[in-house]
């Protein structure tokens, strides 16, 4: 860097810290909150307990120019007395109850709206502060969080009248799944009717496959078991479901090796916050 | 011993509650039907005992220490035969309606929630032996790999029939027949099992001794143990000289894959 020119905005950024994850100091709020209106306008304050946190990726938080990236994304996380259920590892696309940071941060729980309190503030303004040296999120935290707004806008929407008829076999269905809680298989369906309202006599057929690591498929014999216990499982309380048939002949566990990208392209993956959506 | 005279106003309501027939209790009674051996019960009680009781159509009254709710659920639409409500000492009612729409609510919930109840229980006995049966079947698909028609012809049953076996929710008796296949398919898993951790589908397409094929074997009416134990032999041998799959090599090569969101731990 020649002597005498001004670094350029994304460095003294990167210089300060900021990056995915980090947290706005208290004594920074001030400078911050006139950014922090909601829909009406009116501003919004940040409390003594809340965390500002920086959700923007990384790259955008450093971006060189201003022009290039001219806001930082912060999400405003209240804290709560304790994880609610519904809530917790994005089973919901609009709230997220999350731990911050467990070694940190044991026992602070927060939650934040995926829309309501969520803002854009300048990144010029951060070049005046560093982050919080007490706070930030983990590295876990902070992936659930991008993931969480990559959710968001991601999930297939299904139609109403198909989630309606799932609705009331969610928690039966979430406990079929249970076995399936370390990665070793992947739920994905496909509807026949994928944009369609059916009328309550039509019936949605569905295709189901779980799709298995390609190494857990040849190696581990137990995680198979579980896997196909769980399909059973679950086939089981979708064909229960009123107004839902599982198409049998074509739906079945397969190794990932076998699956191949048009089926891939085929079908959605399952995820809950997909019922959960229209609460 | 009453205390409000019931108005015309409130009579009309009053008729027009009991009129109205809640959607949950009538599907809790129509549900009922499967669970026969409770049919014989039909009187519920609950809540405390009262000082004393009377008529709801009639007036409510002072000094009742307590709720007893009586509902023939034979004819639960009817109406229920006494039904009274808390009223604290003293104190003076002047409108029924909110009193019984409560107890209303309070007896459809209750008979809802005693119908419901045997039908947990008969569930619950289902679900032991189904369990067992979809345990054994998806040791035999962990072990095997095979599609289901597949399975279901070495099974020696229709795929529909492997469907309903696979169904938890669903009672079923095998038969003998059933059972035997069933265990015969069993032992040719295990020994499978002991020759290597790789699903039996991999290689159950390739030809063995006389163009034959292992699936084509499972298939026989009469399951020959001996011949299918050799060959599975001769194909977990072949397993080793296997091209490696394009997943294989790039995790070989030290391209692997990215964990995705459903990796990270619990937040729980």
């Amino acid at each position: 860097m020649t002597p005498g020119v001004a670094v350029p905005l994304g460095g003294t950024l990167a210089k300060c810290g900021w990056r995915t994850g980090s947290v706005v100091p208290q004594a920074a709020t001030h400078e911050i909150e006139p950014f922090l209106r909601n829909g009406g306008g009116d501003s919004v304050s940040v409390q003594k307990d809340d965390w500002l946190i920086v959700v923007s990726q990384t790259c955008d938080v450093v971006a060189k120019n201003l022009e290039t990236e001219p806001f930082v994304e912060v999400l405003l996380c209240t804290q709560i007395k304790k994880l609610r259920t519904q809530f917790i590892d994005m089973r919901s696309t609009r709230t997220l109850d999350f731990r911050p940071n467990r070694e940190t941060h044991e026992a602070v729980f927060l939650t934040a709206h995926a829309v309501k309190d969520r803002f854009l503030v300048p990144r010029n303004l951060f070049v005046n502060f560093h982050p919080d040296k007490y706070r930030c999120l983990s590295t876990v935290a902070a992936r659930r969080v991008m993931a969480w707004f990559a959710l968001r806008y991601s999930r297939p929407a299904w139609p109403e009248a198909f989630v309606s008829r799932l609705r009331s076999a969610g928690d039966a269905l979430e406990a079929a799944l249970e076995p399936l809680r370390d990665e070793i298989a992947e739920i994905r369906i496909a509807l026949d009717e994928p944009e369609k309202e059916l009328d309550d006599e039509q019936p949605y057929s569905i295709v189901v496959f779980f799709v298995v690591d390609e190494e857990i498929w040849n190696k581990d014999v137990k995680a198979r078991t579980d896997i196909y216990d769980a399909y059973a499982a679950f086939t089981s309380q979708l064909n229960n479901c009123d107004g839902i048939k599982v198409n049998e002949a074509l739906s079945g566990v397969k190794s990932g090796e076998e699956f191949t990208w048009q089926a891939t392209r085929a079908t959605d993956e399952w995820n809950f916050a997909n019922l959960t959506h229209r609460d | 011993m009453t205390n409000t005279i019931k108005t015309p106003e409130n009579q009309r309501k009053l008729a027009a509650m009991y009129m109205h027939r809640p959607n949950s209790l009538v599907e809790a009674v129509e549900s009922r039907q499967m669970a026969g051996q409770y049919q014989s019960q039909s009187r519920i009680y609950t809540g405390t005992t009262p000082s004393f009781s009377m008529n709801m159509l009639g007036a409510a009254a002072t000094g009742i220490i307590g709720t007893v709710i009586l509902g023939d659920i034979d004819y639960p639409t009817s109406g229920a035969t006494v039904s009274m409500e808390m009223a604290p000492v003293g104190q003076f009612i002047h409108d029924l309606t909110p009193l019984a729409e409560r107890s209303w609510a309070r007896w459809s919930e209750a008979t809802k929630v005693w119908l419901q109840k045997p039908q947990k229980i008969k569930k619950a006995t289902l679900s032991a032996s189904a369990k067992l049966r979809v345990d054994r079947l998806s040791n035999l698909q962990a072990t095997l790999g095979l599609p289901n028609l597949e399975l279901a012809r070495s099974l020696g049953i229709s795929r529909q029939s492997l469907y309903n076996w696979l169904d938890v929710s669903k009672e079923i008796v095998l038969q003998e027949i059933n059972r035997d296949r069933l265990a015969a398919v069993e032992r040719t898993a295990n020994l499978w099992s002991t020759l290597t951790t790789v699903p039996l589908s991999s290689v159950s397409h390739e030809p063995i001794d006389n163009g034959e094929t292992l699936l084509r074997l499972l298939s026989d009416a009469k399951i020959d143990e001996l011949r299918i134990a050799n060959a599975l032999k001769t194909l977990a041998g072949r397993l080793q000289f296997r091209a490696k799959s394009l997943g294989q090599r790039m995790a070989e090569a030290g391209y692997e894959r990215r964990p995705s969101a459903r990796s990270l731990p619990s937040d729980e």
